[in-house]
């Protein structure tokens, strides 16, 4: 999976919240947390790096110093909770898997948290990826509606338009088109649905959907 | 709408208006529009900078709260004992937070109208005195129930195990207008179908001759002689977002509506803090249960929030549907490397519901490090209680819905595949510091009271310290309500604009004695 560009112009440009090692680190996490087996292209990771550093970047001195010296706790786990004396980012990616699977897991609230803070964060940005989202199949419109219409044959009639006569003023009646309704098909559930003894209406514009 | 924006000005600004509206969300928009339409000269300053409603559907997640969210969406309570730590979610834009809720609109239940009234002694706080103010603002802001069809798979799922536990569930009322369905809520209506303030109330405002400024912090109250007469900031640096250019605005009202994090700060910086000052902070913890379904679900594909259930609630208790797009759910999931892709790659199978406490915690606003408060929030142990009871209920709602595991709130736990190990978790929980908890609704830091030495505001929303300054957002609301408080802030503060716009030619007297 290869890095696309991510329009994400940050509130406050001149604003830069990570340093240089703060990004190695950051990147190795990223790469154990998306790239276990390698899955994620080289130059994705170095640009969700840039990309968590200018979301994190719009908040606050104090809220954005914390978050570093959660990374620095995350940083020093393999000493923290396997007494190792090697950083993170020394580590190979499985065994980086193992000490962040161990931190998010220990009995200390506020060691986890500090894992756990940055793991929101950068799945938050991760998984908005477009190439992400069309793996999950997740559409921004809604088309469940369309999806629950019964099948009907292709020799079906069309339902005709309704018409509506409107009364003007100067004018005899004005003859208006009604706009099929936006909505049909779906499990309906309230009440006064279920008393409901006809079967879901088939809309002109939904049948190419059902063909 | 025309939004003077002080990121672009170059110069020093000092005026003089009738009335200066401090925070353009929920409380400051109705405040605004109404003292406009009274006909008296209106500023609103928000600090937050503005982006016109057709631009949210450009903004991803991240994009959204980094540029409209507080924190970035990143706020936090700090938990005081037994408590977890909760994100906090608010508004820094024009619209505040009204631009992220998920539009959901209840009336405040009767049963707390009646507290209040009673036992507080706030005898204009019943259901009767502000029924035509809820009626009011409901039409303005186009609440409408969600209609079933709008459900997504997911909370018809949820619903489908309510069924069988007999559980009811009732559609909810949303400020909406041509829902399209999309799960984005949180991230400014990608449609312009929400009906926030930016759309609802303020080009309104704007009509009647009010002044909308984005970009500027107030960062003072001047009051003399025991009466407000101005207010001091500076306009955010379009670069640094750091303070820059002063700007001055002298008033004969001045009213905050900064909302329950940021008025006790304003309140403090300006010497105005009594002992109730940023305390008595109500935050309804809110929690999600996560079930996974043979069938593919596609929760996104529908109206964020379509339904809830008030069966639980003389237990302190509101179950209600939540979704929300991938991204942002994913961010929650347990594991690491291997184990949290396989978890991601689920998610289409994967189902949410929601609970929210109708909390008698108690959290404290107070000054820290730089412009932001530092939140901390004690949770009581009838909280914790209500906490893991919601927690059982929802679990056992996902069973009985069909689900294949359930996925708790608890940081770094494996998913449960019985009703028999949900009970044993609930009957014997681990420590609530590693729930994930969430907050949408900080209330009450700056209190309504009937008495002086009991609360921050009259009941006229005016402050007890100092005449002519008045707080209309959810800092007033003297206790938890146990529902969504986007409608009941409106409602309060329509009621407050009333009252200031009613008796102006006396608080124009004050002023210039």
């Amino acid at each position: 999976m290869t890095a696309s560009p991510l329009p994400f112009l940050s509130s406050f440009p001149e604003r830069s919240t990570l340093t240089r090692r703060d990004r190695i680190v950051l990147r190795a996490v990223a790469e154990a947390m998306f790239s276990q087996d390698a899955e994620v292209d080289e130059s994705r990771l170095d640009a969700h790096v840039e990309h968590v550093d200018r979301f994190i970047s719009n908040a606050s001195r104090p809220l954005r110093a914390g978050l570093r010296l959660a990374l620095f706790v995350v940083r020093l786990a393999p000493v923290l909770l396997f007494f190792r004396m090697r950083m993170l980012e020394s580590l190979s990616v499985d065994e980086r898997v193992t000490v962040l699977t161990r931190l998010e897991r220990s009995r200390f609230a506020e060691l986890s948290l500090a894992f756990i803070g940055w793991r929101a964060v950068m799945t938050m940005v991760f998984y908005e990826h477009p190439a992400e989202l069309e793996a999950l199949g997740y559409a921004s419109e809604r088309k469940v509606y369309k999806r629950h219409l019964a099948l009907v044959p292709a020799a079906a009639p069309v339902p005709m338009p309704i018409p509506i006569a409107i009364p003007m003023v100067g004018a005899a009646v004005a003859v208006a088109v009604a706009p099929p309704p936006e909505e049909s098909g779906v499990r309906l559930r309230d009440d006064a649905d279920e008393d409901s003894a006809h079967p879901p209406a088939v809309h002109a514009h939904d049948r190419d959907e059902v063909a | 709408m025309t939004i003077l924006r002080g990121r672009e000005l170059t110069s020093p600004m000092s005026t003089s208006v009738d009335v200066v509206v401090v925070g353009s969300g929920a409380g400051g928009a109705v405040v605004a529009r109404e003292l406009a339409r009274a006909g008296r000269s209106v500023i609103v300053l928000e600090e937050g900078a503005y982006h016109a409603p057709k631009e949210y559907a450009s903004f991803s997640p991240s994009r959204a709260f980094g540029t409209l969210a507080r924190e970035a969406g990143l706020g936090l309570a700090v938990g005081l004992g037994d408590t977890p730590i909760m994100s906090v979610l608010a508004g820094k834009c024009v619209g505040g937070s009204s631009v992220l809720t998920g539009g959901v609109c209840f009336r405040i239940p009767d049963e707390v109208l009646h507290d209040w009234s009673t036992r507080l002694g706030l005898g204009t706080m019943t259901p009767e005195e502000l029924a035509p103010y809820f009626d009011e603002i409901e039409r303005d802001m186009s609440v409408e129930t969600v209609p079933a069809s709008m459900r997504s798979r997911s909370t018809e799922l949820f619903v489908e195990g309510a069924e069988h536990l007999g559980i009811p569930m009732k559609s909810l009322r949303r400020n909406t207008s041509g829902c399209k369905g999309a799960s984005r809520c949180n991230f400014g209506c990608p449609h312009g179908a929400k009906m926030s303030v930016d759309i609802s109330m303020l080009p309104d405002a704007r009509a009647n001759g009010a002044v909308i400024v984005s970009d500027a912090l107030v960062e003072k109250v001047v009051v003399e002689g025991g009466t407000a007469r101005a207010v001091r900031g500076r306009f955010m640096d379009p670069r640094t977002g750091e303070p820059g250019i002063a700007f001055e605005v002298r008033a004969r009202v001045v009213v905050i509506a900064c909302g329950s994090l940021h008025t006790p700060i304003l309140l403090r910086n300006s010497g105005l803090g009594t002992s109730h000052v940023g305390r008595h902070l109500t935050l309804h913890p809110a929690f999600r249960v996560g079930a996974l379904f043979d069938e593919r679900v596609d929760g996104w594909d529908g109206a964020m929030q379509s339904v809830y259930s008030d069966h639980f609630a003389d237990e302190g208790l509101t179950l209600v549907g939540v979704y929300t797009v991938p991204s942002i759910l994913a961010a929650a999931f347990p594991g690491v490397g291997r184990e949290h892709r396989r978890g991601v790659k689920a998610m289409p199978n994967l189902a949410f519901f929601g609970a929210m406490i109708h909390d008698d915690g108690n959290g404290r606003v107070m000054r820290w490090l730089g412009r932001e408060p530092l939140v901390t929030y004690r949770m009581s142990a009838q909280d914790r209680h209500r906490l893991w009871r919601g927690v059982g209920v929802l679990g056992e709602l996902a069973f009985a819905g069909g689900a294949r595991e359930v996925m708790l709130p608890i940081f770094g736990a494996d998913p449960i595949t019985s009703p028999a190990q949900l009970r044993a978790l609930v009957a014997h929980p681990p420590s609530t510091k590693k729930v994930e908890c969430m907050s949408f609704h900080p209330l009450g830091s700056a209190k309504m009271s009937a008495d002086p030495g009991d609360g921050v505001v009259k009941p006229t929303g005016e402050t007890w310290s100092t005449r002519n300054l008045f707080v209309a957002d959810g800092s007033v609301l003297p206790s938890s309500i146990g529902v969504n408080s986007q409608l009941p802030v409106m409602a309060i503060a329509l009621r407050i604009a009333r009252g200031i716009a009613a008796e102006f030619e006396l608080h124009g007297r004050v002023a210039a004695a």
